[in-house]
């Protein structure tokens, strides 16, 4: 495979928090890149680090985070030893982020269109006219009707999908080379999350963006993302490409993530679902050995001396002493 | 139809096999005032039987209604039109005194753990209030035990406050607090969607062991259809609070009839990455239940209505195991 000059590239990014009990290691020699027009997800639970990964890459941490070791390149340049208006003109034009909850990302007291406007003006210049008839044109692009009206109205008169396309209009102004899309239709509805889901589909092809996707549901990563990468404990364990990883699980917690969803379309006789037991360590607690040791159902004594590394299989990794050993099971066949 | 049949009692064995009706609501409509004059019709005309036993599925987005109608069942808020009867009886206009006898035969778990549980109170308190406050006669603190021991809690966690448990664990408290007064039916409102998902099928498999062990009747609230097909019997599609689609869970899942069912089961992400073509994509957005379409309150968002739909209000028709509101479907 020929190597292709990458978009972002994490590497063995450690982003340490201060807490009153001391440092937390809430990312832990991560590893993630992602290629031109290409969708990666990452996935984790609640406390993965999912979410601090992404606020890192953004340089948007908060006072009691920092990163703590690794480089994080974009286009070749490496951020962390980036200058803080280095950054600040990066954030928002070429790398872009949307959020969870677009009421709280929006600004209650402007009217839509004039905080696209805002965005384009601070990162590119020019008039306030020219910046407002592109705002009128970006909602448009993003699929709101009657773009020159809805551009006057406040966040609160919309709806929570409409406030996630104005989001992603905003994210879009400046022709971003990467969307970092975190957990982007988690609080919608299932239909309108199809909607957007097919939105950024859409804008990816047309735009030609890197997308760094952040869910928790599995689903949504088998209809939108080329590669995954799940997180556990600060750690990536398993990345793949998202019909290899699905097909075929190499680490436990994959496996205990993908059965335990239950299937729209019944699949036998299943009553009980397989469950994961326990649940993921904190942050900073982790012991000798695997981080998912006590949940896992084929842990060994090996299992619990040193450290376990990440390994590569071609195109995937994995961080599980017994890859070797065990066949899991996937969702396809 | 037979009316406040219990268990054993003469009126079970009408269609082999069915139990008699625990949660009857007829015709019911609730409407709140909005503060600027105009009335948001949160449930309308909607009719439902739960029976004994049952654990009857409840899907659709929000603003469908589903919320509301489950608090017009447990009479938490009040019925605009039309009727609730709960074993027989009609609840539909009891004072808050005269609804106390069935408050400890009817509880509702919560979608947030953390929301519902008092930070400031031990769970020993949390469950020890609800075993006096409703049930009383039990021991107090054998009762908590065994309470914790249901729900798979360790005796320990008796003397902790919430905020020492995860999501998953508060969850198990909150339903360990429903089950303190030995109710017969249970309204769970989204009660995995809070939850990471390795905890949701923990969760799931509780309520199901739990529903087998003390023959709960349950309204499983989610929006979440997958997990409302793994736990129900029946599921019933609200739009715009009106029911569309009612049948059992996996005939509805399998050949759905309404032309919003199979949108919504359209949209639902699958975990098979092979499928992702040929997806029927809704566009547009709820309108608002203040101004519901006339007529069909789907058609706006509907591929096959025409002018019909808009001038004539679909009714629910079927027979009793499958019933559709859709003047295109016959």
């Amino acid at each position: 495979m020929i190597a292709q000059p990458q978009v972002l590239e994490v590497e063995q990014l450690v982003t340490v928090f201060d807490t009153p009990d001391g440092p937390v290691r809430a990312v832990d020699g991560f590893d993630i890149s992602v290629g031109p027009r290409e969708t990666v997800a990452l996935v984790g639970e609640s406390g993965s680090g999912k979410s601090v990964t992404c606020l890192s890459i953004m340089g948007l941490l908060p006072q009691s985070g920092r990163i703590h070791g690794g480089a994080i390149r974009f286009m070749g340049e490496n951020l962390v030893q980036a200058s803080e208006s280095r950054r600040r003109e990066l954030r928002g034009s070429s790398i872009a982020m949307i959020f969870q909850e677009p009421m709280t990302s929006l600004n209650p007291v402007f009217r839509v269109g004039m905080q696209i406007s805002e965005t384009i003006r601070a990162h590119l210049g020019g008039s306030a006219e020219n910046a407002s008839k592109r705002a009128v044109e970006l909602l448009d692009l993003v699929g709101i009707p009657e773009a020159g009206r809805r551009a006057r109205n406040y966040p609160h008169e919309l709806s929570g999908g409409m406030r996630q396309r104005v989001m992603i209009a905003i994210a879009l102004a400046c022709e971003p080379k990467l969307l970092i899309a975190d957990e982007p239709t988690t609080a919608l509805d299932v239909t309108v999350q199809a909607q957007i889901l097919e939105l950024l589909k859409d804008l990816q092809s047309d735009l030609g963006m890197a997308v760094l996707f952040v869910t928790h549901d599995l689903g949504v990563v088998a209809g939108i993302a080329d590669r995954v990468h799940v997180m556990y404990a600060g750690q990536g364990v398993e990345s793949g490409k998202v019909l290899d990883v699905y097909r075929r699980p190499l680490m436990p917690y994959t496996e205990g993530l993908l059965l335990s969803i239950p299937q729209l379309v019944a699949t036998g006789s299943e009553r009980r679902l397989p469950t994961i037991d326990g649940q993921s360590p904190s942050a900073g607690l982790r012991a000798e050995g695997c981080a998912f040791l006590e949940r896992c159902r084929y842990a060994r004594d090996l299992c619990r001396e040193g450290s376990v590394d990440l390994e590569m299989r071609e195109d995937r990794s994995v961080r599980c002493r017994r890859v070797d050993d065990l066949v899991l099971s996937g969702t396809t066949s | 139809m037979p009316e406040g049949g219990r268990p054993g009692v003469v009126g079970d064995h009408i269609m082999s096999g069915e139990r008699s009706i625990l949660m009857s609501v007829r015709n019911l409509s609730v409407h709140f005032p909005s503060g600027k004059g105009e009335t948001v019709k949160a449930v309308t005309d909607l009719t439902l039987d739960i029976r004994r036993g049952e654990v009857f599925g409840l899907v659709g987005e929000s603003g469908s209604g589903k919320t509301t109608l489950g608090r017009a069942m447990l009479r938490l808020v009040d019925l605009t039109t039309g009727s609730v009867e709960y074993d027989g009886d009609d609840l539909s206009h009891l004072t808050g005194k005269q609804m106390r006898p069935y408050r400890s035969r009817m509880q509702v778990i919560f979608q947030d753990p953390y929301g519902s549980l008092n930070p400031r109170m031990r769970v020993d308190a949390i469950l020890g209030e609800a075993v006096t406050l409703l049930g009383g006669g039990d021991s107090l603190s054998e009762r908590v035990s065994e309470l914790l021991d249901l729900v798979g809690l360790p005796a320990a966690s008796q003397r902790r406050f919430p905020h020492e448990f995860s999501g998953g664990q508060r969850q198990r408290i909150c339903i360990a607090r429903a089950l303190a007064v030995r109710p017969e039916f249970i309204v769970a409102d989204e009660p995995v969607a809070a939850l990471d998902v390795s905890i949701q099928a923990q969760i799931i498999n509780l309520l199901q062991d739990l529903k087998d062990e003390l023959d709960l009747t349950m309204l499983f609230i989610a929006h979440d259809l997958a997990v409302v097909r793994h736990i129900s019997d029946r599921i019933g599609v609200m739009y715009l609070g009106r029911m569309q689609e009612i049948g059992p869970a996996d005939a509805v899942v399998a050949d759905p009839h309404h032309p919003y069912t199979k949108a919504l089961l359209s949209a639902v992400p699958v975990l098979d990455p092979g499928a992702r073509v040929g997806r029927q994509i809704l566009k547009g957005d709820m309108p608002s239940s203040i101004n519901p379409p006339s007529g069909c309150v789907f058609r706006t968002r509907c591929p096959i209505a025409d002018d019909e739909c808009a001038a004539t209000i679909p009714e629910l028709r079927g027979d009793s195991s499958r019933s559709t509101a859709c003047l295109k479907v016959t």
